[in-house]
């Protein structure tokens, strides 16, 4: 990026995983024509949804310099929050049973709410009481589940997966405008807020300074709890809005929901360019992250590949696209 | 003493970093049994000389001679072989063991017994009993080293020098960080192994010290030689010459700043680290550039960096404009329009992975929102690419562009862009930490003219700087600080370097206020 | 340090979770349960000889389990209600050193029974000899269960368990069922029954004996088969099923004849990509699907009708039949299929079978059971 002389080791480096990527979808495409189609392209993308809100919200915290391990646990929780509120009164084992129907917005934004929450107990862990961010947030990720598997067990349900959800629930993550899910739409379009905040914004700005010399930050005048605060508040309320689409695109939830999501989260922002170290991270880097790992699951399942493979492919994946990010950080040094 | 045989002798060394001559054909000569002083100003090549005599640097030119034998040395364990050691300012024993664990580390004395190792604590205690009445020290072997004094955890590291068969001791500031009591005590152990014909290369800033207890003195200047003397020749003044001597040249703009009525006034502060600065009080005008000078652990950095909202004050006051203010953080600064140029660039200044553009537009972007937004959502880039442009221009940053990554510039040219950054905010005071360091003398230069340019705008200036001649070619006063404590303010026209090294070295006085308790309490 | 922050945090929410409850309802009627059960263990010294209280520690391998959620509530309410035997829990959170901290825990208590919802099925025989020695009655409660030589050796030794392969069976047989009633089941028209299998946890015992039996079943009834997609890894989740099951439609759309999945959750997830891909909104394009647990939702699909079949491990009866046997041999009874008297309890020997039953669209009411149902007599 940095000289004129772009030679083809550097070319390859650079775009190497595109490369892979590209490579796999011709392969795909090889043994199964089919796999070129829109309707698998829709799918992808409809899968790849939940996981791409989860992964911004991670990119806010990698940015920020710091980590976060609560994220699929937060997603159990605010699935379960959500589908808590919206079910239908017919359906016989109503979580709340004395509640009436509400307009959807209510359990969406309750789930937000909750992960902003969370966000919060995990901003003052962090940033106020000093605790490391890895351990703050797997204390927060046991926390959380604790909590979620609590309130799934209260009677009526006592643990059963929450079902009987209105409609409109349930056609918020199976529905479309013109063939374009709903679910497609609402990640691209938190994408596109993500990217205008980190770009355009002061606060941006300043959550990239701070992650990139937290003590330059700070001399320049930056208020470095208040950025690591509210980064966590707003990975917090993607996580919310992920879990909520969750419970709505498999029209269920439970406190299972969400296992390990964080981890996929990490490795897509990783993978998609996002510095470990902090201060560095793209979304664009990071949905092509979320999306090159959805393809590797969609397509060798779709090929029929047994599910062991996947766990292969993708675990060198990532290892290979930490490899090249290193090189590429060693060869300018 | 000239019958004593020499032990070490290093002829003619060179040393050449990229971009710097270190060593330039400097010899020294060490007698056993004696101690051997090494002085020079920061960046005189005192200490690159003692990292090639122990195996940590390699000579690109010279000879190394050790009982007249040639050697090289590929590491520090080569040099420890041939009976060099080397106790670094900074000690790092293993905190949790214990004493006599610390001194045999590595080489553990063992019994064998159905094949396996196992630790002879026994032979180890008595070897260490053995070692330290030789050397006249009183520690429990099975002390915890974390319980020591950091005097006692140098005594250890000089008995474990000791153990290995030194007959070079090599000592970095080793009394940097203790206190008269204890200094003395060092010194009753060094004349112990005086005795027994160890050699001790003692490098020090402190002149009384080196005169009382050296036998012989060498003096570099700039990574050349400039002499060695025997320590009954030498006095006080000599020795500051000696190790200034540089001719002063026209390496500053010419001075057209009037100090006018006081901008800032600092009353007695003091740190809550007990180590740090105490009872701190300055001044400093509108259009004047006031320098601060003192050695390596003076705390002026700790203090400016107080004065910035960046640490905590126990006790004192900050005037501006004659009215009290507390500052808590840097932005509270900020908005009292002062700047900070910190001393590390790299951890402290700038964000690496970010542009130039961020690097220079983020302090003052943070503090006036507004401006860059226009009360509405998004930044204007039209605003942030012209005022990183103007210092890009003005301060004629070599950069490819705006937007990259600011690692990849010149140390000199990230000092310029953060001094950019700071310029943005268009401060009233402005504090510069060893503004200079590290870069080329070009770029000084340029620094130097903005320095100039802030006062004769009636701006203040401070400056940090260990550099005698910017110093004393920049400052209009030059206030002296040594382990904590301003030891004296020098007004312009009674600078002289020898005035500033004298203060800041001044131990005794500086201590003698306040340190009285508690002074027999380490002895034994 | 990972661990003790854990038991912390599991601890923590174990205290929480005791009052959550006894504000809900199932627990409301004994608000009290310590003074409760103290009273009665009072009232029982002046009659019984040891006057000493009976209880039970049980060792359930994961509270965040429905099923277990559900049989644990169940036990608790039951031995509240009747007070003859005091039940104290543990949860081994799916892990064979916890279960062991936990039995060991429990046995130094001198507990007069060991109910052991074992995961550690690798050391059964040592578990027995350790129980021998204690003392202590030794309940394997819903697992693998002892050898014949482990009974012979300690008649305090009982398994109470659901027959797990009969799960597949069931999915099996309606399968066939399905297959030979409806001539159109066969999609591609090959003669075979192309399938598509969607896993647990790989080494998990229910995952293998579901998905094993399932096969099994359908092989013996004479019907060919043809695995699609291979083993598919959805660790019991709906999601994960939904996905893999919408990837595999996207490619053999038409060649899937009936997917099997090993709980209801994952079935679920597959009839939601069904219905996603199009199907179930006209007669004709249906595909079978089958899942075990009867979960509520999973018995709503089953009403609806999309949803072929589900196996019901009641945990109500789980839990009755386990406080029944420690009911009996404590007042020194024989356990027998007749002093069970309980539907779909079958005992042989010193081990006690609970059916597995197949829910389907005609007796979908069956599947419902109520924790709060203390009676077990």
């Amino acid at each position: 990026m940095n000289g004129k002389k772009l030679d083809i080791r550097n070319l390859m480096m650079n775009y190497a995983l595109y490369i892979i990527m590209i490579l796999m979808i011709g392969a795909i495409a090889v043994i199964s024509p089919k796999f070129l189609s829109l309707r698998v392209l829709t799918d992808i993308l409809t899968q790849s949804s939940t996981r791409i809100l989860v992964a911004l919200g991670c990119m806010f915290i990698i940015v920020s310099g710091s980590a976060d391990l609560s994220g699929g646990r937060v997603v159990g929780l605010t699935a379960v929050v959500a589908g808590s509120l919206a079910q239908t009164s017919e359906y016989y084992i109503k979580f709340w049973p004395g509640l009436p129907e509400m307009p959807i917005i209510v359990p969406v934004l309750a789930a937000v709410l909750v992960g902003v929450l969370v966000g919060a107990f995990n901003g003052i862990a962090v940033a106020k009481l000093k605790v490391p961010a890895f351990l703050a947030t797997l204390g927060t990720q046991m926390v959380v589940y604790g909590v979620n598997c609590l309130y799934f067990n209260k009677a009526p349900n006592n643990s059963q997966p929450l079902g009987g959800f209105l409609k409109s629930f349930s056609k918020l993550g199976t529905g479309n405008i013109g063939g374009v899910p709903y679910l497609v739409i609402i990640a691209l379009g938190c994408a596109v807020a993500v990217w205008i905040l980190q770009t355009k914004t002061c606060l941006g700005k300043e959550i990239f300074a701070v992650g990139g010399n937290p003590i330059a930050a700070k001399v320049s005048g930056i208020n470095v709890f208040k950025i690591l605060m509210i980064t966590y508040m707003l990975a917090g309320a993607l996580y919310g809005l992920a879990g909520c689409l969750e419970a709505t695109r498999t029209g269920s939830a439970s406190s299972s929901y969400g296992l390990s999501y964080e981890l996929d989260a990490i490795a897509s922002c990783i993978v998609g360019g996002c510095s470990a170290g902090g201060g560095v991270g793209t979304v664009g880097g990071v949905v092509f992250g979320v999306l090159i790992f959805n393809i590797i699951n969609y397509g060798l399942t779709f090929i029929g590949l047994s599910s062991y493979w996947q766990f292969i492919v993708k675990g060198l994946i990532i290892i290979i696209a930490v490899a090249i990010d290193v090189r590429k950080y060693a060869g300018k040094d | 003493m000239d019958q004593l045989d020499v032990i070490l002798e290093m002829k003619e060394i060179s040393k050449s970093f990229p971009g710097v001559k270190a060593l330039d054909k400097v010899s020294l000569k060490v007698k056993e049994g004696t101690v051997h002083a090494l002085m020079g100003e920061n960046g005189a090549g005192k200490s690159t000389l003692m990292k090639c005599a122990f195996g940590i640097y390699h000579p690109d030119e010279g000879e190394i001679f050790v009982n007249g034998k040639n050697v090289h040395f590929a590491d520090t364990k080569n040099a420890m072989d041939q009976g060099i050691s080397m106790i670094h300012q900074e000690l790092h024993p293993i905190r949790v063991r214990n004493v006599m664990e610390n001194i045999w580390v590595g080489r553990i004395p063992y019994k064998k017994i159905g094949g396996v190792k196992w630790v002879d604590y026994k032979t180890m205690y008595d070897k260490t009993v053995q070692l330290f009445e030789h050397l006249g020290i009183t520690i429990n072997p099975r002390e915890m080293v974390s319980n020591l004094s950091v005097s006692h955890c140098q005594l250890l590291e000089i008995a474990r020098a000791v153990s290995y068969g030194a007959k070079v001791i090599i000592m970095d500031e080793p009394t940097s960080s203790l206190t008269e009591t204890e200094s003395e005590l060092l010194f009753r152990i060094i004349r112990q192994l005086t005795a027994q014909k160890v050699a001790i290369i003692y490098i020090s800033h402190k002149i009384e010290e080196v005169l009382m207890i050296s036998d012989e003195i060498t003096i570099l200047r700039d990574g050349m030689l400039v002499g060695s003397w025997n320590s009954k020749e030498m006095n006080m003044d000599l020795i500051v010459k000696r190790m200034v001597g540089r001719e002063m040249t026209n390496r500053f703009p010419q001075k057209n700043h009037k100090p006018g009525t006081v901008k800032m006034e600092a009353k007695n502060l003091t740190s809550p680290n007990p180590h740090s600065f105490k009872n701190v009080s300055f001044q400093v005008r509108k259009g004047e550039i006031l320098g601060i000078g003192g050695l390596v652990g003076a705390q002026r950095t700790e203090l400016m960096e107080a004065v910035f909202g960046l640490r905590k004050i126990a006790e004192g006051q900050i005037f501006i404009d004659g009215k009290e203010v507390t500052i808590h953080s840097p932005s509270e600064a900020i908005r009292h329009k002062m700047a900070l140029l910190t001393e590390e660039r790299r951890f402290t200044g700038i964000i690496p992975m970010l542009s130039v553009e961020d690097n220079i537009v983020i302090a003052n972007q943070s503090a006036h929102k507004r401006a860059y937004t226009g009360g509405k959502l998004f930044l204007s880039k039209k605003k942030r690419a012209q005022d990183a442009k103007k210092y890009v221009d003005s301060f004629s940053i070599k950069t490819p562009g705006l937007k990259t990554q600011i690692q990849y510039l010149s140390g000199g040219n990230q000092q310029k862009a953060l001094l950019g950054r700071w310029m943005l905010i268009n401060p009233d005071l402005l504090i510069l930490d060893e503004p200079t360091r590290g870069i080329d003398v070009g770029a000084k230069y340029e620094i130097y003219s903005l320095m100039e340019q802030m006062a004769a705008e009636g701006k203040s200036v401070i400056m940090i700087s260990s550099e005698m001649p910017e110093l004393m070619g920049m400052s209009d006063r030059i206030m002296v600080m040594c382990e904590g404590r301003l030891s004296g303010i020098i007004e312009g026209n009674e600078v002289t370097e020898e005035r500033i090294m004298y203060l800041a070295s001044m131990v005794e006085e500086a201590r003698s206020d306040t340190e009285k308790g508690g002074l027999d309490t380490d002895e034994r | 340090m990972k661990k003790k922050l854990m038991m912390l945090v599991i601890g923590t929410c174990l205290l929480m979770s005791g009052c959550g409850n006894s504000a809900s309802k199932p627990t409301e009627a004994a608000a009290a349960p310590t003074e409760k059960a103290a009273e009665s263990s009072v009232e029982k010294t002046e009659e019984a000889d040891s006057g000493k209280e009976i209880v039970a520690g049980v060792c359930w391998y994961n509270f965040a389990d429905t099923f277990i959620a559900n049989a644990r509530q169940t036990l608790l309410n039951v031995s509240e209600a009747d007070a003859t035997i005091k039940v104290i829990d543990a949860d081994s959170q799916n892990d064979t050193a916890n279960q062991t901290n936990n039995m060991n825990n429990f046995l130094t208590k001198d507990v007069d029974y060991l109910v052991l919802n074992n995961i550690n099925t690798g050391a059964i025989s040592e578990i027995c000899e350790q129980l021998k020695e204690a003392g202590c009655y030794g309940i394997f409660a819903n697992t693998d269960s002892p050898k014949d030589e482990d009974f012979a050796q300690n008649d305090k030794l009982y398994l109470v368990s659901s027959n797990a392969p009969k799960s597949g069976t069931i999915m099996g047989e309606a399968l066939v069922e399905y297959w030979n009633s409806h001539p159109e089941a066969d999609r591609n028209g090959n003669g075979k029954m192309d399938y598509v299998m969607l896993l647990g946890i790989q080494s998990h015992y229910d995952t293998i004996v579901r998905s094993q039996y399932s096969v099994d079943a359908i092989k013996e009834a004479g019907i060919e088969m043809n695995s699609i997609g291979g083993e598919i890894v959805c660790e019991y989740s709906r999601a994960a099923a939904q996905e893999k099951v919408s990837a595999l439609l996207a490619n053999y759309r038409d060649d899937i004849d009936a997917i099997i999945a090993c709980n209801d959750d994952m079935a679920l997830g597959a009839i939601e990509a069904l219905k996603a891909g199009g199907f179930f909104d006209e007669e004709d394009n249906y595909i079978p699907v089958t899942g075990v647990d009867a979960t509520v939702v999973g018995c709503e699909a089953v009403k609806e009708g999309t949803l072929l079949v589900t196996a019901l491990n009641n945990p109500v009866t789980l839990s009755k039949a386990i406080y029944k046997v420690m009911y009996l041999t404590n007042s020194g009874e024989e356990v027998t299929t007749d002093s069970m008297g309980m539907d779909g309890v079958t005992v042989d020997g010193h081990r006690v079978w609970l059916d597995y039953k197949k829910i389907s669209k005609d007796n979908v009411e069956e599947a419902n059971y109520d924790i709060t149902d203390v009676n077990f007599k």
